[in-house]
């Protein structure tokens, strides 16, 4: 890839970037929008140094047992702008290392997002047609590594819930290593939903 | 009185008799309907219905045993010290000065559980060979009397009470039954055949049902109608489904305990999956396989191979740069998260507060609390509690908290008793709540009973249970092979590697537990330097089954499948070389090396115990049998030699060797004659056990081995009965 073109690339991986930020953002949803979209014009440098870990949320997300889930199957949204003013929920369960992570609802599915030093997202188990997996990564540039460890980087995950199914997913972080950089393990999305159970449980750990 | 009127108060009078098993036992003793404890909760068991009221709400009595268990008449834990033929009494609080009271019941302890005033106890063997159910209450101080006492079959060993506390089931392990006992009149009800080392055991909340698990393969027991007719079924339940490859149902071992949730709608079996792809876990991996009650089916969804994955780019190939193959854990498709939570899954108890489960993990001295909300709770590690204090710095072996092999929670949960068996201790550790990092307080400790006076034998037990010791092997104890000694019944895939540029050819070979684990690790570790293997699209490895020790090493040798040992000791260190992932050559002149052999010999020859065995005279279909084994027409006394443990240890090639599938030909391969002592429970057989019972074993056999061929129906029979009497 030449030079010219990672640079066009840039604005693209910025772009994705701040989208993801935004879909963290909730309260900030709007506030995000606004650089989304003059983000072409942003340098990747630039880019890093303005943007921010998602501003801390303060509404009191609803639990996921509350909630009446939609028995039809819906296609899956589409785009960021169709998780604007979703429902913030509380999965069944969360460790500590899922403190920040941040779960919406919009009709059957679930967009779990996780404001950490992502590297990699897995699907381990579960339909593949109505998932979707989403790394924010910041920018290749001029073929050097990115900052990787002062973010912000991210990762969504969205998936149905169905019942008879169940989903496993895992985020992956970077860790340090001999050649600069590694990967090291972290949350495991876990959902599931028997037909003998009324709710479904989904377990962030 | 009209014939309507008759017919309702007819009605009225058998209703309780006729309510469900579990709620209208109108025998319910009177200690039945005011106990507390920690079994799983069900409103509406043990009590029958009040005519004209609603059902009063019992307390449920339903148990599961353990090796401890808290007495709580007595403020006391009560361990079954089993290598010590004892019950020890540890009062309650346990204090730094806290000592143990042994008391010698009248055979070897297996099981606890605490029911009311009593406290019940599995007996493996009485001294006669015999299994047997002991009841006891406490009497002044710290001593019991016994109350009652039922003969079962032999290796009693599991136990879990009926929800209205007035009957029990036990397992015989060693004899492959299970029996149900009337607690209100100490009599065996009935005794049902069931697949082999049936263990952990648990009613459903109705009483109506229960669940057996095993220490050999994946399915489960399931016992329908107790109170009537009690029909056995298998219930297929493949083994850790996040873990294997596409469409491959795996097999399971050391299924020592079932555990059931507080709702009664899931049932969790901890236990060790084998076949499981890994990039280390030649072994398999930890499983708690969660079972849906209502749809029976495991609530795990299976591995997807080609499902959806992101990363930043950095991790992508390119520009002559690997990518993510350098990253192995977060490169490969395959769940590596928690494969090795536990290492021996020897016990475990659901921790209803955190809803979580604790297991006792035998391999790796140490207590793991599990979310139990997860698919696979192996996934969900909240957090590990050591039970070791101190390790021998050469051996690295426990020198305090060795081997947990039973828990029991204190009322409030915020305490755990654990049996350590190698270092013959109670364990208490303090369990805390949430997860996240924290410092757990060092256990506190009674000691159970002094120390083996042979050191030998007391590091050999050690080494034998300790899957840490790097020598020994890469990951799982002998003991998570040998489970007390005796076999997994499974079949593992022995494969040779070699390298001819690498110094004396590369060669070594592994163990593996499915062909697919075989390919997936050779591939994923070897596609830069390619080695000869014998792993093909058949299939993976020369077949290897794990055979039964215990009673079976008295012979100087050899040993090996295929004889290539010369002693005891040379086959260790072949253990130790194949029991592994590849890892370092070991050298057996190194001297801790040599220490390690010379302390597990002892060890397996006189600390393994034998299945007991009643002694009987045979009868007259067993006598006609041991005339046919005795023929020269027969032959199979010629290489099953009786007067060395019915077996001459020559090798023989087996003609027609077809190999099973999955494995590969073993070409002009010898097998050593195995030994026939306990020949009778330790199916499958061959080489490969491609035999599932000793009846199809005989009928195949033709004349391959000795010659049946000739035999009648009858005298099969006859032979089969004999054989079953070794």
């Amino acid at each position: 890839m030449t030079k010219t073109a990672r640079l066009l690339l840039v604005p693209l991986f910025a772009s994705g970037v701040i989208g993801m930020v935004a879909l963290g953002a909730l309260s900030g949803l709007a506030r995000a929008q606004a650089p989304a979209a003059s983000a072409t014009t942003v340098p990747a440098a630039a880019t890093s140094a303005s943007a921010k870990w998602p501003a801390p949320d303060l509404r009191v997300p609803a639990p996921l047992a509350s909630q009446t889930i939609p028995t039809d199957k819906s296609e899956l949204p589409k785009g960021d702008k169709a998780w604007h003013a979703t429902t913030l929920i509380e999965p069944t369960r969360r460790s500590h290392r899922a403190a920040n992570c941040r779960v919406f609802m919009l009709r059957e599915y679930l967009n779990v997002f996780c404001p950490l030093n992502i590297a990699l997202i897995r699907q381990f188990a579960g339909p593949t047609k109505d998932a979707e997996v989403w790394v924010t990564p910041k920018p290749f540039v001029d073929g050097r590594f990115p900052d990787l460890w002062n973010g912000p980087l991210g990762g969504k995950v969205v998936f149905p819930l169905r019942k008879g199914e169940g989903y496993v997913f895992q985020f992956f972080i970077v860790a340090e290593a001999y050649e600069g950089f590694g990967v090291d393990p972290s949350i495991v999305v876990d959902a599931s939903w028997p037909e003998s159970q009324e709710k479904p449980t989904v377990v962030l750990r | 009185m009209t014939l309507a009127s008759k017919l309702l108060a007819a009605f009225v009078i058998a209703a309780p008799a006729l309510a469900a098993w579990g709620c209208g036992d109108p025998a319910v003793p009177p200690e039945a309907s005011g106990s507390t404890g920690s079994g799983p909760s069900r409103v509406g068991s043990g009590t029958a219905p009040a005519a004209g009221g609603p059902a009063a709400p019992a307390k449920d009595r339903a148990r599961q045993g353990s090796s401890v268990a808290r007495y709580e008449p007595g403020g006391l834990v009560v361990v079954a010290d089993e290598d010590h033929k004892a019950l020890q009494l540890i009062e309650l609080p346990v204090e730094r000065e806290t000592k143990s009271v042994k008391f010698e019941p009248p055979g070897t302890p297996a099981q606890i559980v605490s029911l009311g005033k009593r406290l019940l106890v599995t007996v493996r063997d009485d001294g006669d060979g015999d299994g047997a159910l002991l009841v006891y209450e406490k009497k002044d101080g710290l001593d019991l009397t016994e109350v009652a006492r039922v003969e079962l079959p032999a290796d009693a060993w599991g136990i879990a009470t009926s929800p209205a506390g007035t009957h029990a089931l036990v397992t015989s392990a060693w004899t492959a039954k299970v029996s149900l006992v009337d607690l209100t009149t100490n009599k065996v009800v009935w005794t049902r055949d069931v697949a082999r080392e049936p263990r952990g055991v648990v009613f459903t909340p109705d009483g109506d049902s229960a669940y057996v698990s095993h220490l050999i393969d994946a399915p489960l027991t399931r016992i329908d109608k107790i109170g009537s007719e009690a029909t056995v079924s298998r219930v297929p339940f493949p083994a850790s489904p996040l873990r294997s490859a596409a469409n491959e149902r795996l097999s399971a071992s050391l299924g020592y305990s079932l555990v059931l949730s507080p709702e009664g709608d899931r049932l969790y079996a901890p236990r060790h999956a084998l076949g499981t792809l890994g990039i280390r876990t030649w072994f398999g991996a930890a499983a708690v396989d969660v079972l849906d009650l209502a749809t029976q089916k495991n609530i795990a969804t299976p591995r997807g191979g080609n499902a959806h994955v992101s990363m930043i780019e950095p991790l992508m190939p390119r520009d002559g740069r690997e990518g993510l193959s350098t990253w192995w854990s977060a490169a490969s498709t395959i769940v590596e998260e928690g494969n090795s939570a536990f290492i021996q899954p020897r016990a475990a108890v659901y921790r209803k507060s955190q809803r979580s489960i604790l297991v006792a993990s035998e391999g790796t001295d140490a207590i793991v609390e599990l979310d139990a909300m997860m698919q696979d709770p192996t996934l969900g590690l909240i957090r590990s509690y050591s039970t070791l204090s101190d390790s021998d710095r050469i051996m690295g072996v426990a020198v305090q908290g060795g081997a947990p092999s039973g828990i029991a929670l204190s009322e409030d949960e915020g305490t755990a008793y654990v049996y350590c068996r190698t270092t013959d201790e109670l364990a208490v550790v303090r369990l805390v709540e949430g997860d996240g990092y924290y410092e757990t307080v060092p256990p506190r400790y009674v000691k159970l009973a002094e120390d083996p006076k042979d050191p030998m034998f007391a590091f050999g037990r050690k080494l034998f249970y300790n899957a840490t010791d790097y020598t020994v092997s890469g990951g799982l104890a002998c003991a998570g092979c040998h489970p007390e000694g005796r076999d997994d019944g499974y079949v593992w895939h022995e494969v040779e590697f070699s390298n001819e540029g690498k110094p004396n050819g590369g060669k070594f070979s592994n163990f593996f537990g499915s062909a697919s684990a075989a390919r997936h690790m050779d591939a994923f570790w070897h596609a830069k330097e390619p080695r000869k293997t014998n792993i093909d699209k058949t299939g993976a490895g020369y077949a290897r089954q794990t055979p039964m020790l215990a009673g079976r090493l008295k012979a100087k040798g050899p040993y090996g499948w295929l004889a290539e040992n010369k002693d005891l000791s040379a086959r260790l260190v072949a253990g130790f070389r194949l029991h592994r992932w590849e890892g370092p050559g070991i050298d057996e002149k190194e001297v801790t090396t040599g220490a390690r052999i010379n302390h597990l010999s002892v060890f397996v020859r006189a600390g393994l115990t034998p299945p007991p065995m009643k002694k009987r005279d045979l009868s007259d279909e067993e006598k006609r049998g041991k005339e046919i084994f005795m023929s020269e027409a027969a032959a199979c006394s010629s290489c099953h030699a009786p007067e060395s443990d019915y077996t001459n240890r020559s090798v023989a090639v087996i003609p027609g060797n077809v190999p099973r599938q999955a494995f590969v030909e073993e070409k002009n391969a010898a097998y050593k004659t195995p030994s026939l002592l306990f020949v009778g429970g330790s199916a499958p057989y061959f080489h490969d056990g491609r035999y599932e019972t000793l009846e199809e074993l005989i009928e195949k056999n033709g004349d391959r081995m000795g010659k049946t061929s000739h035999l009648s129906p009858e005298d099969r029979k006859a032979l089969v009965a004999f054989l079953r009497t070794l």
